[in-house]
Formats: structure tokens, C-alpha cells, sequence
């Protein structure tokens, strides 16, 4: 029972970083001005990417810890 | 994508003051720290289990340190995400200045995108607002542009420089009014062209 909740967390926080990443991604792509008044855009998002997968790396590591 | 007419030019990108940015993360950063600070002492509290024996009761067979560290995680990921949804409502809220018109982008929240323009031609009177402390030291302030039509106001919320994206918008203006005057055919609004 207490596994299937906390995979149950892990799942729902891995979707919601999905989701929440691809519409920021979609908003930047939107916004963007063909000369390129927003020169940050795939930084940001790589910086985002990057500690999100970190972090995700990180929580599914506690994760398999917890039983060991 | 925001699509310039033909010939349009960019003549400036506005966005809030970085100041607005960082006094908003501040306290997420200070949350985190908090966080971190937990990470590092907290095998040190476990050398006296005492106050934790009712996790231990509850949960004996499994770790318990490491379900603590897997639910600060879980906060550390909160806490990126909402720090990255406010840099993206930082950065994606602007004002661009064209010599055509002025077009306003804002994110409001993560599902809502909201943008509007309006050419020069319609702009009636602007004004500038800078007021406090901060503001007045770090040069930031509100422009607001009257307009004729549906969108009466359009607010640029605490911009740096205001007084200079203020010549910038009038001195746009002048020159739209100049070329609407020497070009031979009508301005078409619908079809944003000359």
C-alpha cells in the first residue's frame, strides 16, 4: 500500500513536469519574434530541462532507497 | 509565432525589471536553502531516533531517512517548477515597440496567453507613472497609453526606463503619422498594410 502510493506520487510529479515542460516549451516557441527578441529561449528551457530531470533523477533514487 | 508586417521594425522590447523577478524567487530561494539545510542535518538527527519512533512503528521495514529526503525532493521539484512558471511569466510578459504599432504578449497562468497591438495612429496620449522608493532609485516605473478604440489602455507594468520608452513610443508615432501622410494609397488596418 505505502509503495503503490509513493509510486503513485513519483507518476503523477513525472506527468505534471511533462506536462508543465512542453506547454512553457510550446509558449516560448509562440512568442518568438523572427529576429529573435528572445535569444533566451533554448537556454531557459535546457536550464528547466536539466535541473527537472536532475531532480527527478534524485527523487526516483530516494525512491528505490527506501527499500533498500 | 508574432508575425511583423512587411518593412516593420523592431524598436524596442520592454519586459518588468529584473528587480520584480528576483523579489518574487527570493523567497523560493529561501525556502530552498531551508530545504538543503534539512538534507544536510537531518542524519544527524537520526543518530537519536527517539522523536521518530512513531515513523519507525509505521514504517520499520523501510528507510526512513530516505522517505523523508524522497518527500524534500518532492518540494525541491515543486519549487523549480513554480520558479520556472515565474520566469516564464517574467520573460514572456512584454511590450514590443514597432514603428508600426505596439503589441502586448502576457502569460497569465499556465494555460492563458493573452495578445493584443495597436497601431500608432491610434495612440492618443501617453503617460508615465513612477512612484516609491524603489521604483524611483532602480528607475522602473508603469507607461500607460491612451488609446482610441476598443483597447482604451494599454499599461506597461514597471519597465525600466520609462521616460526613454516613452520618446521611444512618441518619436514611433511621428514617424507612423509621417509615412500614413506621404503614402499614396489608404493605410489598410485589416489587412496591416500601406
Amino acid at each position: 500500500m505505502f509503495f503503490i502510493v509513493l509510486l503513485s506520487i513519483s507518476i503523477i510529479s513525472v506527468l505534471f513536469f511533462v506536462v508543465m515542460f512542453f506547454t512553457l516549451t510550446s509558449h516560448f516557441e509562440r512568442i518568438s519574434l523572427p529576429d529573435n527578441g528572445f535569444e533566451m529561449n533554448s537556454k531557459a528551457i535546457n536550464i528547466y530541462k536539466k535541473g527537472g530531470v536532475l531532480i527527478l533523477i534524485a527523487m526516483f533514487l530516494f525512491l528505490a532507497l527506501i527499500f533498500i | 509565432m508574432i508575425e511583423l508586417n512587411k518593412k516593420e521594425e523592431i524598436q524596442t522590447i520592454k519586459r518588468k525589471h529584473i528587480l520584480i523577478l528576483i523579489l518574487e524567487l527570493i523567497p523560493l530561494a529561501l525556502f530552498g536553502l531551508v530545504l538543503v539545510v534539512a538534507m544536510v542535518l537531518l542524519p544527524f538527527a537520526f543518530e537519536d531516533p527517539d522523536w521518530m519512533s512513531d515513523l519507525y512503528n509505521y514504517f520499520g521495514q523501510f528507510n526512513s531517512l530516505y522517505f523523508i529526503y524522497f518527500l524534500i525532493s518532492l518540494l525541491f521539484f515543486l519549487l523549480w517548477n513554480i520558479a520556472f512558471l515565474l520566469f516564464s511569466v517574467y520573460y514572456l510578459d512584454c511590450w514590443i515597440v514597432t514603428d508600426q504599432r505596439t503589441i502586448h504578449t502576457e502569460l497569465k497562468g499556465l494555460f492563458n496567453r493573452y495578445i493584443s497591438s495597436i497601431y500608432h495612429h491610434r495612440i492618443q496620449d501617453v503617460s508615465v507613472d513612477v512612484g516609491g522608493v524603489l521604483p524611483t532609485y532602480f528607475n522602473f516605473g508603469d507607461l500607460q497609453i491612451q488609446t482610441a478604440g476598443n483597447f482604451r489602455e494599454f499599461i506597461f507594468k514597471k519597465i525600466p526606463e520609462p521616460y526613454e520608452t516613452k520618446s521611444v513610443v512618441m518619436e514611433a508615432q511621428k514617424k507612423f503619422l509621417k509615412m500614413k501622410k506621404r503614402s499614396k494609397t489608404k493605410f489598410n488596418e485589416k489587412n496591416d498594410d500601406f
